[in-house]
């Protein structure tokens, strides 16, 4: 037992070690990596702030994980029902076919996803990183979706059905209701796997969709500006906080008013 | 009695070939308890799912106190239903359980609050109402189902094998419970189970079903007194069953003996039957009891015995066939293996299914 959480401690440092660099870094008085730093000041969050470069590829990356989280879920909840509840011809099929994109190299597919769209000419655009990003959330969305009809008992629609509500109402006071864990995490994944997003985003961005992983991978490759601890910092907030509002939002599911 | 939920020969396959209800004719009388009994895939839960909407079937139709169900989807039957499982509403509290099916229906809301009072005063569950279902046993969840199931003041209440999921002490006080609310209410119920305990204790009237098929409909004692197939007389009850020849009157039990019954149809002169005989139809004769004129008399070689306390169910057999006899505890005396004791068939004990 104490083997156990002694390994469990070492991993725990193991993983948190980058935050005790990045976040000191992010305060850092120099203008390189210089760790530890020189001296401390909060100047490096006014220039995050402040640079067109660097906001709007976060604005950017936002948008285009919601619109991606959105147009995921209106995907996969379909084809997720359709899959589990019913017996149709190409079921089976149907079901492979949307877990491709999984088996497919991100790289490969970065460059099929800008040729392809080069054509519909989006890349470049919002809509077309969000066409690729969909097509590589789709797969574990639809798993995830999957997961959580399969331990949904058909009887409560039958209940509700029962109760006087229809196909619509049905689903709107009690399917989704029942199912918004799943959905949620599902909604989830799509939003954070777009948002962390580089490689198809690299090719198909181009200047106007630029991402924040496809500015911080310039930013890298071409300086050694410490703006990118700055952003480092911040998404771990970000994890942080949505961390503790599902936990919130559990704990208020668990407890009931 | 006029008849209210009318099933006309309905068929059901679900691919083409087998079918899992074989034409299934049912009259159902306002304000009756009716149970449908069978064992698994005997086609009583398809057959109720078809009154619910949620099966079509092949051919025939259901009519509801003179109107084709056949073409109205669930949500405009008029029907309610409780299910095995609950299938309560697992993000509402009880109240909104309830109130469910009338906010669907458009109550305004000083009648839902009525109902609803009306309704958990009924199942006792008052005291219970902001509660989520996660926090009630097993028992009170399912008279939250029944509540749900009765607050539209439904045609007809289906109930899907509703205490299949409850253990035998708390199964006893809601059959007791479910038939008060019945009795009180005075709906009509179709019940589904394969419980045959169940179904005698409920029901006015029992039809069972065997491969799609209703095998007999009639009075829960009828059933288990006069079956009139083989499978209803094992599948209802304790049965012996023993090989028969009907001649002029009386029946020749292969093995056993002759005995004429009473009541035996006409119609099975000269034919093979099957001889039913209750285990505790059976009476054991101590050495020194008198036997009754016409009453069929065999020693049994006892193999095993049950104590259930109140009674003892013994195996036995007589000329290699197995025969059971249940006895009163107080009459039974004690029966070693191996023991002979001789037991009686009242001729009126006897009844003759034609084969």
């Amino acid at each position: 037992m104490p083997i156990v959480i002694i390994f469990a401690l070492i991993v725990t440092v193991f993983l948190f070690a980058p935050v005790l660099i990045v976040v000191p870094m992010s305060f850092t008085t120099s203008q390189s990596y210089a760790f530890p730093p020189p001296g401390y000041w909060t100047g490096q969050y006014a220039k995050y702030f402040s640079d067109p470069t660097w906001y709007l590829p976060t604005i950017n990356s936002f948008t285009i994980a919601l619109g991606t989280a959105i147009l995921t879920l209106a995907l996969v909840i379909p084809a997720a029902y359709a899959v589990v509840r019913y017996r149709f011809k190409g079921r089976a099929f149907a079901n492979m076919f949307l877990i491709t994109p999984l088996l497919v190299p991100t790289i490969i597919s970065a460059i099929a996803y800008y040729k392809y769209l080069s054509y519909p000419k989006l890349v470049g655009t919002h809509i077309g990183v969000i066409l690729a990003h969909t097509c590589l959330a789709t797969p574990v969305a639809m798993l995830i979706m999957a997961a959580a009809l399969k331990g949904y008992d058909r009887n409560l629609e039958r209940a509700a059905m029962m109760s006087g509500a229809g196909v619509l109402r049905t689903f709107f006071y009690v399917t989704f209701p029942v199912l918004r864990p799943g959905i949620v995490v599902a909604g989830l994944f799509a939003f954070l796997n777009s948002f962390d997003e580089t490689v198809v985003s690299l090719f198909i961005a181009g200047r106007a969709a630029s991402t924040l992983p496809k500015r911080m991978f310039e930013s890298i490759q071409l300086d050694t500006d410490p703006v990118i601890a700055v952003v480092s910092t911040m998404l771990f907030l970000l994890v942080i906080c949505m961390f503790l509002l599902q936990a919130l939002l559990r704990r208020r599911q668990f407890h009931g008013s | 009695m006029t008849d209210y939920l009318e099933i006309k020969s309905i068929v059901k396959s679900f691919d083409g070939k087998i079918n899992a209800v074989d034409g299934v004719d049912l009259s159902i009388a306002k304000g009756e308890f009716i149970t449908l009994l069978g064992p698994s895939g005997s086609g009583k839960t398809t057959t109720l799912l078809m009154v619910a909407g949620f099966e079509h079937p092949t051919s025939g139709t259901i009519e509801l106190t003179g109107r084709d169900l056949t073409k109205i989807p669930p949500y405009k039957r008029n029907v309610g239903m409780v299910f095995q499982n609950y299938a309560l509403f697992p993000h509402m509290t009880v109240e909104k359980n309830v109130s469910f099916p009338l906010r669907m229906r458009k109550f305004n809301r000083s009648e839902i609050e009525t109902r609803v009072r009306r309704i958990l005063d009924l199942v006792a569950l008052t005291d219970h109402a902001a509660k989520y279902p996660r926090q009630l046993s097993g028992g009170q969840q399912q008279r939250v189902a029944l509540a749900r199931g009765l607050v539209f003041d439904p045609d007809v209440l289906l109930l899907d094998e509703p205490l299949g999921a409850l253990d035998k002490n708390l199964r006893e006080q809601m059959q007791v419970e479910i038939k008060r609310i019945h009795r009180e209410i005075g709906i009509t119920m179709v019940y589904v189970t394969h419980d045959q305990t169940e179904a005698m204790t409920m029901s006015d009237r029992i039809a069972v079903f065997n491969k799609g098929k209703i095998e007999q409909i009639d009075v829960p004692l009828k059933v288990y007194r006069e079956p009139t197939t083989r499978f209803v007389g094992e599948f209802v009850g304790d049965s012996n069953l023993f090989d028969g020849l009907v001649k002029g009157g009386a029946v020749d039990v292969t093995g056993i003996g002759a005995i004429r019954p009473p009541r035996a149809d006409p119609k099975l002169e000269g034919r093979a039957v099957d001889v039913l005989v209750r285990p505790e139809w059976l009476r054991i004769v101590a050495p020194n009891d008198r036997v009754a004129d016409g009453e069929l008399t065999f020693e049994i070689v006892v193999d095993d015995t049950i104590n259930y306390g109140d009674s003892i169910l013994l195996f036995g057999k007589a000329q290699q066939r197995s025969v059971r006899v249940r006895a009163i505890t107080s009459h039974a005396g004690i029966f070693a293996r191996g023991a002979k004791v001789r037991v009686a068939i009242d001729p009126a004990n006897v009844f003759l299914i034609a084969r």
